[in-house]
């Protein structure tokens, strides 16, 4: 039920034309070079490390890993992340 | 901007130590309660910056997440007021300080004058002092409009003024009165009459006609050009004259001499001083003056005055209302000295070249000039002979002279 309804909303978002991460509730990931991530649509943090951060995105995780990180800013529905980023996860 | 603000509001650092440390920054996110710079400590806590309000709250939240909140650090603005609480003095300053800076943008500190060309700065600055308006005026008690409409009656050089106040500025707009040009009567019949006794030396006649010539004598009086024009072809018995009336102009420069005398007495009165003088302060403060002395009389019977001023000046050429005052008051005495002949004969030739320089003028020019010196009872006289290329020329109605303007016709037809 709960595909069939992600499947209806995908493709009434493709046929309207409207930003799938404003109907379907998907998070969105900016990066900006290696130094900050913006991530919107987050549901809660996970773990909070110098080298590490996870992040709840609803059906998925997101693995931020590099050195010296930060929540350089956060509210209840994004975030900012700054330090030396080496890789993002989607677990 | 932001760093600004949140000093202004005031933040503190914390320290998250329990199990619940990233549960309780996401409760933190989720009540919208601001919460920034978080980061991994070495102890294993979680630091952040929190704002100094919302600092209670987050410990509710911190107890509900079965965390620990410690305070490292309080900065900003709140906390600034808080240490200097108890130094009323320093508040007590602050207020003093705030009060004159307030009151003294209500007083009039620099006068700008724009668009004069021939007025000066100073001119128009004087006759602002006398209506009142000067360095210390309060503004409160100016109305600008109604002084503007006084500042031009009294002063026909200005078509067109406007004071205009600007904090601690006043700023003083005018406008000269172009000068209205003579309107010259073309219909009025004039002729170029001489001023002076000479010999004509240069002739330039614009309007009319010469009824002299280079070389000719001329007394004071006589007809130089004439309004009255004849035509030479017509002068035959015969033929009807016509007069052609025109207004006479030129400039007749002829050869005259001034003679004039001056006498100047050989034993003057000098000064000199006695030694003695008498120093007094004053303080002057948005136009009113504060005497540091009591008895405003002087002992002495004869004495100058010197004054010395102080005057405060901050950058850009703003000067302070109010400044010091040192006046010194020197007693002399007079004796009588003796000049020497030459340097009393000297003084009196410089007066007299002066003057006849003034009476020739710029166009003219002094070609010789002879002294005669005489001495009697104790009195210099130098008498003056110069010699001077002088233009005589003057415009008068045809009627003063009509004497002169029968007897030339008269000359002609015979």
């Amino acid at each position: 039920m709960k595909e069939k309804k992600q499947k209806l909303l995908e493709k009434t978002s493709a046929w309207l034309d409207l930003p799938q991460d404003a109907v379907m509730g998907l998070f969105k990931v900016e990066l900006m070079g290696d130094r900050q991530v913006h991530i919107e649509c987050y549901k809660s943090i996970l773990h909070c490390e110098e080298t590490e951060i996870h992040i709840d995105a609803g059906k998925k995780m997101l693995s931020v890993s590099g050195e010296n990180l930060q929540i350089r800013v956060m509210n209840s529905v994004e975030l900012l992340i700054e330090g030396f980023i080496r890789k993002i996860e989607i677990l | 901007m932001n760093q600004l603000w949140s000093f202004l509001r005031g933040k503190v650092y914390v320290c998250v130590n329990g199990e619940g440390k990233e549960a309780f920054i996401s409760a933190c996110a989720r009540e919208n309660l601001a919460v920034w710079s978080v980061k991994r400590g070495e102890n294993g806590g979680l630091y952040m910056y929190v704002k100094k309000r919302t600092f209670l709250r987050l410990c509710t939240l911190a107890d509900e997440n079965r965390c620990e909140v410690m305070v490292c650090e309080e900065k900003g603005f709140p906390l600034f007021i808080w240490s200097i609480r108890k130094r009323k003095a320093l508040f007590f300053g602050l207020a003093i300080l705030i009060l004159a800076f307030s009151l003294s943008t209500r007083f009039i500190l620099v006068i700008d004058v724009v668009g004069n060309e021939t007025l000066t700065k100073h001119e128009i600055t004087s006759k602002l002092q006398q209506h009142g308006v000067g360095i210390g005026t309060y503004v409160g008690s100016l109305d600008t409009r109604e002084l503007s409409n006084e500042i031009l009656l009294s002063m026909e050089e200005l078509s067109f003024i406007s004071i205009n106040i600007h904090g601690m500025k006043a700023e003083v707009i005018v406008k000269e009165r172009a000068v209205k040009p003579d309107i010259l009567d073309e219909a009025e019949i004039l002729n170029v009459v001489s001023t002076a006794q000479g010999t004509i030396l240069h002739m330039e006649v614009l309007k009319g006609q010469a009824k002299v010539q280079k070389g000719d004598a001329v007394n004071v009086g006589d007809l130089l050009i004439s309004g009255i024009h004849t035509p030479e072809e017509d002068l035959s018995m015969e033929s009807k004259v016509q007069h052609q009336p025109v207004r006479a102009e030129g400039r007749v420069y002829a050869q005259i001499r001034h003679e004039d005398r001056a006498v100047i007495p050989s034993e003057m009165q000098i000064k000199r001083q006695t030694g003695e003088k008498i120093t007094r302060y004053a303080f002057h403060m948005f136009g009113k003056r504060i005497n540091f002395y009591r008895n405003a009389g002087i002992s002495f019977e004869k004495y100058d005055k010197i004054n010395e001023v102080n005057l405060i000046e901050l950058p850009f050429g703003v000067v302070l209302p109010v400044h010091f005052e040192k006046e010194v008051f020197y007693e002399y005495e007079t004796e009588p000295v003796t000049m020497q002949e030459e340097v009393c004969v000297e003084m009196l030739k410089e007066s007299l070249f002066k003057y006849v320089e003034q009476l020739v003028g710029d166009e003219g020019d002094i070609l010789l000039t002879q002294y005669v010196v005489h001495q009697k009872d104790g009195v210099v006289e130098v008498a003056q002979m110069a010699d001077c290329f002088q233009q005589i020329g003057k415009m008068v109605p045809v009627e003063q002279n009509s004497n002169q303007l029968e007897r030339n016709d008269a000359l002609e037809i015979n």
